[in-house]
């Protein structure tokens, strides 16, 4: 493990979305990051820029009204980059199932990495996921760097 | 032996101000680390360990860079490099008046950094850092002024030479200092340039990867750049010194916790006046106690 891989799994700064939940969830994950869970004595930092995130929590069943919003701040967000879906509604409808102002789950919008299931989640699993998603970091970008030198070996 | 030294003696004024040169970012994360512990306690939170801005640094110069122009970048490392070039300056006791002119030319680079990308936030970051730019640099310049007045030379030596410590002669000037310290570092109460998710970071919302690694590491600078002229309020004796630059960090690390975020005018108004007061009076008392070297 290279000394910049060690140092991305101390430091995921996440990006905090919500896409039309009940706000349960949210309530949840801003209660990871106040005394009692406390997620920042692991390095995980709130940024509000998508250009500055590693990990996106998205949270509720992207609206319709959202769906354009979701991908434009999911393509902002530099390399290597995890999505993580939070709470039951985001990973397959949930309570929401059928309704119609909504795209249904958010992998039918965005790839998404780690699903956090949960109506509402707890934050104990939130911080589990989170931890997976640490590990997918690294893995996602040794996989870049491969595709990489694979384009330019088909090049040369 | 005595050939050496004579051969070399030349160099030993160079040496401490190269070593703190290296170093200089080095402290400057740390102190960055060990505020957000401090706060963290402060709050009843564990907090992240102290090392936590490298591993920041390091994460930033493993991620894709995103360039939205070249113009942005070019003013980002501008910015950098005079932050470390007013360092430089300030530890090899240079004139201290053109230090703190780079210093403010650093700023103007971050404002002109933010100015050059296109987005709102960016914008309005980068409107806000000059409105604190022009609340504190003209503050800084009366201080720097007064030095010069107790001390007959704007050469940071004169300090190590004069008579009395600089605490001694201008104790307000010195309050007024700890007054414009939280713009500089970028806290609370006058955070407003980088308003933490009210515009998202201001003016280097849109930097990202190294580019955002080398602006932060000019925060590193700054911090330590700063601190260290607070130290030159006392340079007469070491541990006085290390003290003043602990109690001015502890001193902003307390304000930010226990202040809420003020707006443009509020911030104007209130240091302005505050500061030309203290300045005005220790002017006074420097006429009286005839300390005025001409
Ligand atoms: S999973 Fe349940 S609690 Fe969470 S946002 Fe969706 S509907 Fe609300």
């Amino acid at each position: 493990m290279s000394i910049i891989e060690f140092a991305r799994k101390k430091s995921p700064w996440v990006l905090h979305v919500n896409a039309g939940g009940c706000n349960g969830c949210n309530l949840e994950l801003l209660s990871c990051l106040t005394p009692r869970y406390d997620v920042s004595r692991f390095g995980v930092y709130n940024t509000d820029n998508p250009k500055h995130a590693d990990v996106m929590i998205v949270i509720g069943p992207v609206t319709l009204k959202y769906k354009e919003i979701i991908t434009n701040l999911y393509n902002q967000m530099p390399d290597p980059k995890v999505v993580m879906a939070v709470g039951t509604c985001t990973c397959t409808g949930g309570i929401y199932q059928g309704c119609y102002g909504h795209c249904g789950a958010l992998d039918q919008v965005l790839p998404v990495d780690v699903y956090v299931p949960g109506c509402n989640v707890r934050p104990e699993a939130i911080i589990d996921g989170l931890v997976l998603a640490l590990d997918m970091l690294n893995e996602k970008e040794r996989k870049i760097l491969e595709d990489k030198k694979a384009k330019a070996k088909g090049v040369a | 032996m005595m050939e050496t030294t004579t051969q070399f003696s030349w160099a030993y004024p160079y040496i401490l101000p190269t070593i703190l040169l290296i170093l200089s970012p080095i402290i400057g994360g740390l102190l960055i680390g060990i505020d957000r512990k401090l706060t963290a306690r402060l709050q009843n939170r564990r907090g992240p360990p102290i090392v936590q801005p490298f591993y920041d640094m390091l994460k930033l110069f493993g991620k894709e860079d995103k360039i939205v122009n070249r113009s942005y970048l070019v003013f980002g490392s501008a910015y950098s490099s005079t932050v470390v070039l007013s360092t430089a300056l300030l530890l090899f006791q240079y004139d201290l008046l053109v230090v703190t002119f780079v210093f403010g030319l650093s700023f103007i680079f971050l404002v002109l950094a933010g100015y050059s990308a296109r987005s709102q936030f960016s914008f309005v970051g980068a409107t806000r850092e000059l409105m604190q730019m022009m609340t504190y640099e003209p503050i800084l310049l009366l201080i720097v002024f007064m030095i010069r007045l107790v001390t007959g030379s704007f050469e940071v030596e004169a300090i190590f030479d004069a008579s009395q410590p600089l605490l001694f002669t201008l104790p307000l000037a010195f309050l007024a200092l700890l007054v414009i310290l939280p713009i500089k570092f970028r806290k609370s109460p006058f955070d407003i340039s980088t308003a933490h998710s009210e515009i998202a970071q201001g003016p280097t919302i849109e930097f990202a990867g190294k580019y955002l690694a080398i602006v932060e590491t000019g925060h590193f600078f700054e911090m330590f750049f700063v601190l260290w002229f607070i130290g030159l309020f006392y340079v007469q004796s070491w541990p006085i010194r290390i003290g003043l630059m602990v109690f001015a960090f502890l001193f902003s690390l307390v304000v930010d916790n226990a202040t809420a975020r003020l707006r443009v005018d509020q911030m104007l108004k209130q240091v302005y006046i505050v500061g030309m007061i203290l300045l005005i009076i220790n002017l006074a008392y420097i006429i009286v106690t005839g300390s005025w070297i001409v």
